[in-house]
């Protein structure tokens, strides 16, 4: 049977046909266009040898294109795998050799990412004279729809598959404060949060306004498109509340990936918008709490109750559920989410007990059902909204000549969040400048942005390192 | 605010600038004009994007203990005006 994701993109694209699906500098693309030419293009890549169930990664930043490129695949229910256009040579060359993917979507052949490069014909699949999909298998709820990426605990990107069916869940249960309209999330397409939204609302009828630029132009922006739905990033509703350019009233704001504390809600209903809403998810789960415009003054840490279908416990460390107002870990069952890492058996187990999702946020729920985020259970660091555990850090360092012994820990930032440092214990040779190059080059954006020398690693009585040392001496300016 | 602590500031942006990860001067006349005082170059001439400015900042934190956020970065968009803006920061402390 159909899978109810496709169903759905169809029905839209019937039902609502003269509504735009994407606005941006070209543009309306309406639903009935956006559908013949995700058709087109599906009946192209199968031409061009993609098959059903082969892994596809897209490295695409035109953000239409983007956008076609991934609807085809869905269509074609090739797994996909989202290439940004800042990860570096090997991490690339790594998810495809992990995922076994078969090919890469480029806009051009010089790619070497490991697998043949596949170039869209996306003038073609523009033109009503191509060949349909008509004829071509079609994907079932079960199909995997994208293979998403995440920062693991064992120091390996996790892999996280998601079902049609999961997406399409995850369309249904996300909070949005009207029930059509223009959605603008100003992150380039090849942002995990960014796409993913992207998705959701085109099987859910809203016009995705494409438009990646400058924090400073986001309100103008608003205001051109008559933008109903903005979703930011912590760091770009930080840029905002520092321009004090407003945005339009009527516009309803979605922020989440990291804390945001409660002065930084208040400053952003005072001097932008008050209609602000702080979302709780994951990429295992989709959304899974929303705190709205009302509750931020009462919780400032609070990210709202459980949305619809989704249930929600507070448990120790043995998972006994725990009363009102007492902090613990959180645990989650949402109709959409994943029930496991890809090649990963060890962590799927760890982190998805008893069918619950459980990846190591704490909080409380409070007398009246609210979820207050109380931090991690573990050393995840999130540099504005990107997730890093040391230990992929600490990995990688350890395969450079001359460190002897190193530590990942965050410097606390007012405005990044927490911004992964590492120290190292090194052989007089070792060559700290080099560090971070080769960092950087297999690390991308999770790299450590300073490397320090110490003498020793500070380490407790059972040899666990002390990271809160070393934060608090990164905050005292000690590695200035 | 002295002329000193004005050039001082400017250092720090260019060696912010010439730490960056992500973009950096692509000719050796921009690197002159960046590292002379008189003349000035926009970040956007240097390709900065989102990344670029994020790492800017992050650079400037770690480095200096200055924070400061991609917006403020977008509000002086350029080697002197940065420059301006973090000495006037400071000297309002």
């Amino acid at each position: 049977m159909e899978s109810s994701l496709l169903a759905n993109f169809r029905e839209t694209c019937a039902k609502h046909g003269e509504r735009p699906a994407i606005i941006d500098a070209r543009g309306n693309l309406s639903y009935a266009e956006y559908g013949a030419q995700v058709g087109r293009l599906a009946a192209s890549f199968h031409e061009q040898g993609l098959r059903l169930g082969e892994a596809v990664a897209v490295s695409i930043t035109d953000e239409r294109s983007h956008l076609l490129a991934s609807m085809a695949l869905v269509r074609l229910g090739c797994p996909q795998i989202t290439f940004g256009g800042h990860d570096q040579p090997a991490q690339r060359q790594g998810l495809i050799a992990r995922c076994r993917a078969v090919a890469v979507l480029a806009t051009d052949a010089s790619a070497d990412d490991g697998a043949p490069v596949v170039i869209p014909d996306f003038e073609r699949a523009a033109s009503a004279s191509a060949c349909t999909d008509a004829s071509l298998p079609v994907p079932d709820d079960g199909t995997v729809a994208a293979l998403q990426t995440g920062s693991g605990t064992t120091g390996t990107f996790k892999v996280i598959p998601t079902s049609h069916r999961s997406l399409m869940l995850q369309a249904l249960t996300r909070h949005m404060a009207v029930p059509t309209g223009i959605e603008y999330v100003p992150s380039p397409v090849e942002f995990l949060y960014s796409k993913k939204h992207r998705l959701r609302s085109a099987v859910t009828g809203y016009t995705g306004l494409l438009h990646a630029t400058e924090h400073s132009h986001i309100p103008d922006i608003c205001r051109r498109y008559g933008v109903d739905i903005l979703r930011l990033s912590p760091a770009q509703m930080q840029s905002l509340v520092d321009f004090g350019i407003r945005l339009p009233e009527g516009v309803a704001v979605y922020v989440g990936g990291s804390r945001i504390s409660g002065p930084l809600r208040a400053a952003f209903q005072s001097r932008q918008v008050r209609s602000l809403y702080v979302e709780y998810g994951a990429t295992e789960t989709g959304n899974i709490a929303v705190a709205s415009p009302e509750m931020h003054d009462r919780y400032p840490d609070g990210v709202g109750p459980p949305l619809q279908g989704v249930q929600l416990e507070i448990v120790d460390d043995s998972g006994r559920p725990l009363p009102p107002n007492v902090e613990g870990l959180i645990r989650i069952r949402t109709p959409g989410m994943s029930s496991g890492y890809f090649d990963d058996d060890e962590l799927t187990a760890r982190t998805f007990p008893d069918g619950w999702y459980q990846g190591g946020d704490r909080g409380a729920l409070t007398d009246d059902g609210v979820l207050v985020f109380g931090g991690r259970a573990d050393d995840m660091m999130i540099l504005n909204s990107i997730n890093i555990f040391p230990a992929e850090i600490e990995k990688v360092a350890e395969g450079f000549p001359g460190v002897i012994d190193c530590a990942a820990f965050p410097m606390r930032s007012p405005v990044h969040g927490d911004i992964p440092m590492l120290a190292v214990v090194g052989a007089e040779a070792c060559d700290l400048k080099a560090l971070m190059s080769f960092c950087r080059e297999r690390l991308g954006i999770r790299a450590p942005r300073k490397v320090v020398a110490l003498a020793e690693i500070p380490r407790n009585p059972q040899g666990k390192v002390v990271r809160r040392e070393l934060s608090a001496r990164a905050a005292d300016g000690e590695f200035q | 605010m002295t002329s000193a602590a004005l050039l001082a500031m400017r250092e720090r942006v260019v060696a912010a600038i010439l730490s960056n990860p992500v973009v950096g001067p692509d000719s050796a006349a921009t690197l002159a004009r960046m590292n002379d005082p008189v003349q000035d170059c926009t970040f956007e001439e240097l390709g900065f994007d989102s990344l670029a400015r994020m790492e800017f900042c992050i650079f400037l934190e770690t480095e200096f203990g200055i924070s400061i956020s991609s917006g403020e970065v977008e509000g002086s968009p350029s080697i002197n005006a940065m420059a301006a803006y973090l000495a006037g920061m400071n000297a309002g402390r």
